[in-house]
């Protein structure tokens, strides 16, 4: 004879413990993946997060500085002068800094200026220098500028230095004097002697730029200045 | 039947093998589904910082050329065709402020913009040891105006892109 009830405990205790089992297995094998998963996405996830938001504010203090930058020059070639210092100034949502500092007169007449923007987002800074000439608002504004930046910057820069502004005005100087020179050059030859003078830079060219420099050539001997007769 | 019986009492607690796979081929997918998760992720963070960084190398690149280009006097290579039509090339040729020739080109193999200063005068080329920007993946010069002082850069570096358009204000 056959003890079912007894049987039927057996088998409930038996499906029991298989239920059990699994739910064991599944709990132990879950944590089991997810506590090294937790423990990767806090050090990468992290790590690539951080990375992204350095990128984003690093972009967003550039741009607001040249934002603000580009407000200053605009106000400059509205004949706006010396306006030292100028805070609070706002892009957007975000905050610059702008100063302009005024280091002396050029040949012309015109102001030379150093203008600095520096935009700020959380734990990045971005500071923009450059340095305009304001030219005089005859008749009447828009007045003409001309900048240079300094993003190139190697060397560390102090505007204070009395030096660096001289050194700026005679950059300026330098630059028209190479003007004159590749000027006289110009005039010294007749456009075909120039012409073969200009061919014969093919040789020393990169390779990447011989193919087009036959068309240079002829653009640079129609723009020529004429020949100036001794 | 009385075999059975007394298996099922000698039976002693643990996991069969069918219980083992049933675990296995769950966690298998869950572990399947998690690590899918993660990897997409992890794609989504890269190309967040691929597109910082090419938005980055496009900026650096455009200001430096239009900071230059815009004080230059002609542009002297691309110009537009015979028939007013645009053109557009790889490389610009310029005269700068002081009167001197300067290129701009494309490296296709380091992805880099150089820079290439050709004397108006007797002195050799030289091409400048940093290049104007890097990572690089195209640029295009496309001259637009038929008085030759209009130029749109198209550049762009892996999936961002950039559009700058220089209009020359010296004589």
């Amino acid at each position: 004879m056959i003890n079912i009830t007894s049987n039927k405990t057996t088998n409930d205790y038996v499906l029991f413990s298989r239920t059990k089992g699994v739910a064991i297995f599944m709990v132990i094998g879950f944590i089991a993946i997810m506590v090294p998963v937790v423990y990767m996405f806090s050090q990468i996830g992290s790590s690539k997060t951080k990375q992204a938001m350095k990128f984003h504010e690093h972009l967003k203090t550039e741009l607001t500085a040249i934002s603000g930058n580009t407000a200053i020059l605009s106000r400059m070639r509205g004949n706006v002068r010396e306006f030292d210092p100028m805070p609070d100034e706002t892009s957007g949502e975000d905050k610059f800094s702008a100063s302009v500092f005024k280091t002396g007169t050029g040949f012309l007449g015109q102001d030379l200026n150093i203008v600095l923007t520096k935009a700020k987002a959380n734990n990045h800074s971005f500071t923009l220098l450059c340095d305009v000439e304001q030219f005089q608002p005859e008749p009447s504004p828009p007045v003409t500028i001309i900048s240079h930046d300094y993003w190139g910057t190697i060397e560390p820069y102090e505007i204070s230095l009395l030096a660096d502004a001289l050194a700026m005005q005679n950059f300026r100087g330098v630059e028209l004097l190479r003007l004159e020179q590749s000027r006289d050059f110009e005039r010294a030859y007749t456009e075909s002697e120039y012409k073969n003078i200009m061919n014969d830079k093919k040789n020393s060219l990169p390779e990447e730029l011989s193919s087009s420099w036959s068309n240079v050539v002829n653009a640079l001997v129609s723009e020529k200045l004429p020949k100036e007769e001794s | 039947m009385s075999l059975f019986r007394h298996k099922n009492k000698n039976r002693t607690l643990g996991f069969t093998l069918v219980e083992l796979s049933i675990g296995a081929a769950l966690l298998a997918v869950l572990g399947g589904m998690i690590m899918h998760w993660f990897s997409m992720q992890r794609k989504y963070q890269e190309r967040i910082t691929q597109s910082s960084e090419g938005q980055q190398n496009i900026l650096m690149a455009n200001w430096k050329m239009s900071n230059e280009l815009r004080m230059s006097r002609s542009i002297l290579y691309p110009r537009p065709n015979s028939d007013k039509s645009i053109k557009s090339d790889t490389m610009i040729y310029f005269k700068n402020s002081c009167g001197d020739i300067i290129c701009y080109f494309h490296d296709k193999n380091t992805l880099e913009i150089k820079r290439c200063v050709i004397p108006n005068g007797v002195s050799a080329p030289t091409v400048d040891k940093k290049p104007i920007a890097q990572g690089i993946n195209e640029v295009f010069f496309t001259a637009v105006g038929v008085e030759n002082r209009l130029i749109d850069i198209y550049t762009r570096s892996l999936e961002s892109y950039g559009l700058e358009s220089i209009y020359l204000i010296n004589d």
